[in-house]
């Protein structure tokens, strides 16, 4: 298993007991690019358990909505985020770039709004958790 | 007398003025905004045979209860504090589905906490059976087979009938059980009509208005039997939150069954559900005559 450069482990290993203890696995079992729903088998209401246990164990609010409120945010005027639920071309570069750890490849034209949660990685979490505890500091 | 609390919120805000009227708590009473977490209230007190249970009032809508599972959760220790004493805990609608659904409340309550999902499962189970009985379906297309209701319905409904867990299509399919658990998944142009859907999502599972020719079943419906008790308050909350006088969401029976049972643990809790705790479940309350009823949804 690779890791990224710069990573902070001791971070990392709680967002990975987070999410082990949420979907009832082994904390062996999750890595950095584990696909939630894809890979650890999470579905919608684990997503919830999982934001309760990282604010709990980092003492951190996760905003709901909180990766497409940030995705929106860096939209130039008059572009849409999404037309009939599916994601224009600036809404998935925006995507991209907040999720650096999702292969490029997968922000694919035609992606729909309700497909985004299948790209979500344990390193998503990792570097949301990053980005709050920033912001807190 | 054993006794079980059952904790809920209200979907309105004007629901919270009924938790506030049995405890004369002034800031639900008048509508205000609830100071958290201690304006927790009491709706009514109910109980069937041995067993009597407390119904008591989270005030947070279920946006607020998503937003923060932190308070939500200090919020369900406070009501259970204000029903005390109890034996167990059992968590209605969004209260069983976060803060860990039913686990950290049992860490930090100390009571077993259970949250419904194996009664609903099992009332689903039943309401589907019957359908596909009368109607004479062979196949069922369970929704939402990844969750944890979803996917103990599926295997118990597989005792029965062809199962398709989240087909791609609903061609060929006239029964329809609906388990997803963020609800709004089944636009209504996908149904044809001649088909019933037993729903147990909340929010509901069709995105927009019945179809035409549709029929749409409450999946967790469950008739009362005589010897069922109530206050005066629990008139008012059957009729108010429930489906009607003599007739409560499934999930309010877990924690009573599981009094009444003798169980020590709770029936669901967490992401699992599992088959053997919802046929002890419909064992027991089928035995006390808790049966779960058609009943249409508007």
């Amino acid at each position: 298993m690779s890791l990224p450069p710069g990573l902070e482990l001791d971070v990392y290993e709680k967002v990975c007991g987070c999410v082990a203890g949420a979907l009832g696995l082994d904390v062996e079992e999750v890595e950095y690019s584990s696909k939630l729903i894809g890979d650890l088998g999470a579905e919608s209401l684990d997503f919830l358990d999982i934001a309760f246990r990282l604010e709990r164990a980092f003492d951190i609010r996760i905003p709901r909505g909180g990766i497409e409120a940030a995705s929106k945010e860096g939209l130039a005027e008059g572009e849409s985020y999404e037309v009939n639920g599916v994601l224009t071309r600036p809404a998935l570069d925006r995507l991209a770039a907040y999720m650096p750890e999702v292969p490029p490849a997968e922000f694919r034209d035609g992606l729909k709004v309700s497909e985004v949660a299948q790209l979500f990685r344990v390193g998503t979490f990792y570097n949301l958790v990053i980005r709050l505890r920033a912001a807190a500091a | 007398m054993r006794r079980f609390v059952f904790v809920v919120h209200p979907l309105v805000p004007v629901a919270r003025v009924l938790s506030g009227a049995p405890t004369l708590k002034p800031r639900l009473l008048l509508g205000g905004r609830p100071r958290l977490p201690d304006d927790v209230g009491i709706y009514c007190r109910v109980g069937f045979g041995d067993v009597e249970g407390v119904v008591a009032g989270v005030p947070m809508l279920p946006h607020e209860l998503l937003a923060d599972q932190e308070l939500a959760l200090r919020c369900m220790e406070r009501a259970v504090q204000e029903a005390a004493p109890a034996q167990f805990v059992g968590l209605g609608s969004v209260l069983a589905a976060i803060a860990s659904r039913g686990a950290a409340l049992e860490a930090l309550c100390g009571l077993p906490v259970t949250t419904g999902n194996a009664a609903t499962a099992w009332a689903a189970c039943h309401v589907a059976r019957r359908v596909a009985r009368e109607e004479g379906h062979r196949v069922v297309a369970v929704l939402g087979a990844r969750g944890g209701v979803g996917r103990v319905v599926a295997e118990l409904l597989g005792e029965e009938l062809e199962v398709r867990e989240d087909p791609e299509t609903l061609e060929g399919v006239r029964l329809v059980v609906g388990c997803h658990t963020s609800g709004g998944v089944l636009p209504p142009e996908r149904v044809s009509a001649g088909t019933t859907l037993v729903d147990v999502a909340l929010p509901r599972t069709l995105s927009g208005p019945t179809p035409p020719g549709v029929r749409v079943l409450a999946g967790e419906s469950v008739r009362l039997p005589p010897g069922w008790r109530r206050n005066g308050w629990g008139v008012l909350f059957h009729i108010v939150a429930g489906y009607g006088l003599n007739s409560v969401y499934a999930c309010l029976l877990e924690p009573l069954f599981a009094l009444a049972t003798g169980r020590r643990v709770a029936f669901a809790q967490g992401r699992r559900v599992d088959v053997a705790a919802v046929r002890a479940f419909g064992a027991a309350a089928e035995a006390a005559g808790f049966l779960p009823e058609i009943r249409r949804l508007r």
